[in-house]
Formats: C-alpha cells, sequence, structure tokens
C-alpha cells in the first residue's frame, strides 16, 4: 500500500471504501479509445451511484433504474437530457412527477405493455412528446417479445417518439460468440424498423481472481468490429456498469482478532460479508486483488479470513498466504468498485455501513462517515 | 475411491472425474454441486467437513478429495 493509501485509512477508519476519480475517468476514456468513435457511453448508475459525480462529464448519458437512482442524479444535478430512466417497476406517480418537473429528461424505457400504455398516457396527458426506447427481451423477465417490439414499431401511438430499441442480455460475458448472435437478432429487427437509435447493453467481463487472463485490448476490438454494422444510419449507445465501475474501488479492512485452532488460522476483521462481495468469487475459494499492510509474504503460513458477521458464511477469503498476519494489520480488496459495496446483506446483525471516500486530484471527499444502520432494524 | 467416484458421478454426471484436476478452477463443479457434495461426503465416510477445507486444493480433482477424506477420518 501506498503511504498516502495508509494515511487515507488512518484518518477515515476502516471498514472504507476509496473510489479513485483519476482511475474511473482513465477507464472511460480508455474504453471509450477502444471504440468506435461515433459511439456513446451510458453508465448504469446501479453498479456505483458514489463515482454519478466523477463519471458525469465523460459519459454521454446515466441509466437509471429506480426513484431512488432518479433521486440521486437529480441531487447531483446530472442534466436531465442526459437521463435514461429504465427499470422493470416504474410506477405512475413516479413517472409522472418526472415528466411534470423534468421535461427535458432524455429518455424512458418501456420494459412492457403496460410501461408502454402509461408512458403514452402520460404523454398524452401532459401534452410532451415523450422520448421511449422499446426494450426487446433476451428471454427473461425483462423486456417485451420481439413481435410486441415490433408491433410497436409497426404503428406507433404519435403522442410518443419512439427513439429506438433497447437490449441488455446479462453481466460478465465473456462469449463474444454469443454476443455475435444477440447482435444479429437485435440487426434485423432494426433492419425491419428504421429507428434512430440502439441502446445495448454489451456486459463486458470484469476478471477478478488470480490465475485469470484477459486481453481486454484484443476483446474491445474484436467487440468494436461487431457493433461497426449496427452503427450505420442510427447512433448506438453502450450501457456499461461493471466495466466502468470496478476498477477505481478499494476496500479497507482491519484485522481485530486471531485464533489458532486445529481447523486452521483465523483472522477476523472489522468488516466482512455484508460489506463487500464479488460476483463469481466462489464460495470464497476465488483470490480477488489483495494487499496487505504491513506487507506480508505471500507464503509461509495461511489464514481463513472472516468478518464480523455471526455467520460461518462470513469469509471474505479462504487460506490466504500471508506470513506472520498481525491483529493491526489492514487488507485491502481491489477492482471494489462495482456492486461489490451494494450486493452484501447490509443490515444483517445491524452493523455500521463503511465510509466511502472519492480521491481526487484535488484531495479527498468524504462521501458517507461510517453509518448506523440499526435504526432501519427496529420500530420506527 | 470407487464410492468416492459413484457421488461424484451421480452429482454431476459426464464430468471426467477420473482424469479432470481443475474441476474447481475450470467450473466443472459450480456451488450447487460442491454443497450437495459436501453433504454426500459427509453421510458416506461419517466425516465433518468444514467450510474452511472446501478450497480448490481440496476439490480440484478426485484424487485430492479423496485424501481429504482419508485424513478427516484419520482426525475424528
Amino acid at each position: 500500500m501506498t503511504q498516502e493509501a495508509i494515511k487515507r485509512v488512518e484518518t477515515y477508519g476502516t471498514p472504507l471504501y476509496v473510489f479513485d476519480a483519476k482511475v474511473l475517468q482513465e477507464r472511460i476514456r480508455y474504453l471509450k479509445a477502444h471504440l468506435p468513435e461515433a459511439i456513446e457511453l451510458a453508465y448504469a448508475v446501479k453498479a456505483n451511484p458514489f463515482i454519478i459525480g466523477a463519471a458525469e462529464p465523460f459519459v454521454e448519458r446515466l441509466e437509471i433504474c429506480s426513484p431512488g437512482e432518479a433521486e440521486i442524479c437529480l441531487k447531483m444535478q446530472v442534466p436531465a437530457q442526459k437521463m435514461v430512466i429504465s427499470g422493470v417497476y416504474k410506477t405512475p406517480a413516479f413517472i409522472e412527477a418526472l415528466v411534470r418537473e423534468h421535461p427535458d429528461i432524455g429518455v424512458y424505457t418501456v420494459e412492457s405493455l403496460a410501461q408502454y400504455r402509461l408512458l403514452t398516457q402520460l404523454a398524452k396527458q401532459s401534452g410532451q412528446r415523450l422520448e421511449l426506447l422499446l426494450r426487446m427481451t433476451s428471454g427473461n423477465q425483462f423486456g417485451m417479445e420481439e413481435q410486441e417490439v415490433t408491433a410497436i414499431l409497426a404503428n406507433p401511438d404519435p403522442c410518443v417518439h419512439i427513439r429506438g430499441i433497447q437490449f441488455f442480455s446479462g453481466t460478465q460475458k465473456t462469449s463474444l460468440k454469443k454476443m455475435q448472435r444477440e447482435l444479429l437478432r437485435v440487426q434485423t429487427v432494426l433492419e425491419r424498423y428504421p429507428v434512430e437509435e440502439l441502446e445495448f447493453g454489451p456486459g463486458f467481463p470484469v476478471y477478478y481472481f488470480e490465475g485469470e487472463d484477459f486481453d481486454e485490448d484484443a476483446y474491445l476490438d474484436t467487440f468494436a468490429e461487431m457493433i461497426r454494422p449496427l452503427m450505420t444510419g442510427r447512433k448506438v449507445v453502450l450501457e456499461l456498469g461493471r466495466s466502468i465501475a470496478a476498477g477505481c474501488g478499494t476496500y479497507y479492512t482491519r484485522v481485530v482478532d486471531q485464533k489458532r485452532n486445529r481447523e486452521g488460522n483465523f483472522a477476523l476483521v472489522d468488516g466482512g460479508i455484508h460489506q463487500i462481495a464479488y460476483y463469481g468469487q466462489f464460495m470464497a475459494m476465488k483470490m480477488p486483488p489483495i494487499e496487505t499492510e504491513p506487507p506480508r509474504a505471500r507464503d509461509g503460513e495461511v489464514w481463513n479470513i472472516c468478518g464480523s458477521l455471526c455467520t460461518i458464511n462470513d469469509i471474505l477469503i479462504k487460506q490466504l498466504p500471508a506470513e506472520g498476519l498481525a491483529v493491526g494489520d489492514i487488507l485491502s480488496f481491489g477492482k471494489a468498485g462495482a456492486y461489490s459495496m451494494t450486493e452484501g446483506m447490509a443490515l444483517f446483525l445491524s452493523r455500521d455501513l463503511p465510509a466511502v471516500v472519492l480521491t481526487t486530484e484535488a484531495g479527498d471527499v468524504l462521501l458517507r462517515d461510517h453509518t448506523e444502520t440499526y435504526g432501519l432494524n427496529m420500530p420506527q | 475411491m470407487d464410492e468416492l467416484l459413484e457421488i461424484l458421478e451421480e452429482i454431476a454426471p459426464g464430468v471426467d472425474f477420473e482424469n479432470c484436476t481443475t474441476l474447481i478452477d475450470d467450473h466443472k463443479l459450480d456451488s450447487l454441486a460442491i454443497l450437495a457434495l459436501v453433504a454426500e461426503l459427509e453421510d458416506a465416510f461419517d466425516i465433518t467437513i468444514p467450510t474452511v477445507e472446501i478450497i480448490p486444493a481440496n476439490f480440484n480433482s478426485a484424487e485430492a478429495m479423496w485424501e481429504m477424506v482419508e485424513r478427516l477420518q484419520e482426525e475424528a
């Protein structure tokens, strides 16, 4: 760990999330450099709402999937034109308020025929010609069937403007072959119905664990060639969350107790699985990017790193080689910028939420202090 | 060892348990399979497999699993 990082941990205390604005901005620059120039990016704020302010100037849109996310974006002064109001559950009250108070919202997505009826009705009532993207399903609870999408495209309600199609089939898309098949499906629909825009979520993978190899340059270059044909005569916006956010985040937790018994060595930390999760860590068997401070030799005795929850499942890492690991040591977990914070069972045991700091060239900004949750777990 | 192979073949048919040494690393067994397997092994061999023993070193091959089973039987 750098002296700067150590000082930061001492200043703000553990458990702590640090998001690096410079790393984030570099990441967006890198992605854009490997994609066709005319491609636009939509940042899916669900991956990490704390970095909305740092990301916003560098992306063309922000994808919002709940009233809470909309509130955050509005409070962070995201320009309304950059907002994509997405989400499988949209209440009339929520959409009505947005239409009324923010007439220049960029675009609304349509996840179902009921949502289409809601949006066309609100468009009529308000006199605003709402911009819509029709989400086509990949075969799950999201989006509409191809026939439903094409039926709307063949006969759109004049009160709304059908800007185009949205398609997203999942995260961690390691197989470009599978993605190619999906793109061909989308392309056949687009060729029959000329629309201005395709919003596509490619689900670029993030390789978190030791022993995994990924030539990201080659992956992106291949993807760029695959997406190019769909750009003819229309705008393509890529929705990304994990790929944008993962790399900018680090989670810090401190060893607070130690024990050795016949099962092995256990180091207890002040954080735990209520605060951090890695997608695909496979029962804590896979090793994410870890550093210890003071640096401990990565051989010799192995430690099971367990969190502060009273459940046998609270194991962050199994058998971490860390010779001489001691109480007071800091563990830092890398690539924790996307979803890691919110995929844990945050309210369990009524433990505090970790502090969150944004580090920028101008210095550190405390975005959220350590926050108690017990008030939420009792009668209000 | 034969009993172990039988259990493995029932939980994840079609995997080459005789030869594969990357059952975990290559995700030939997923989390559900591992949990089912642990329950079966505990039952069949009268052992307790602590969570911290569920690691690649012990589950990447049938041979590694068998070594773990024998060790846990001895320790009991």
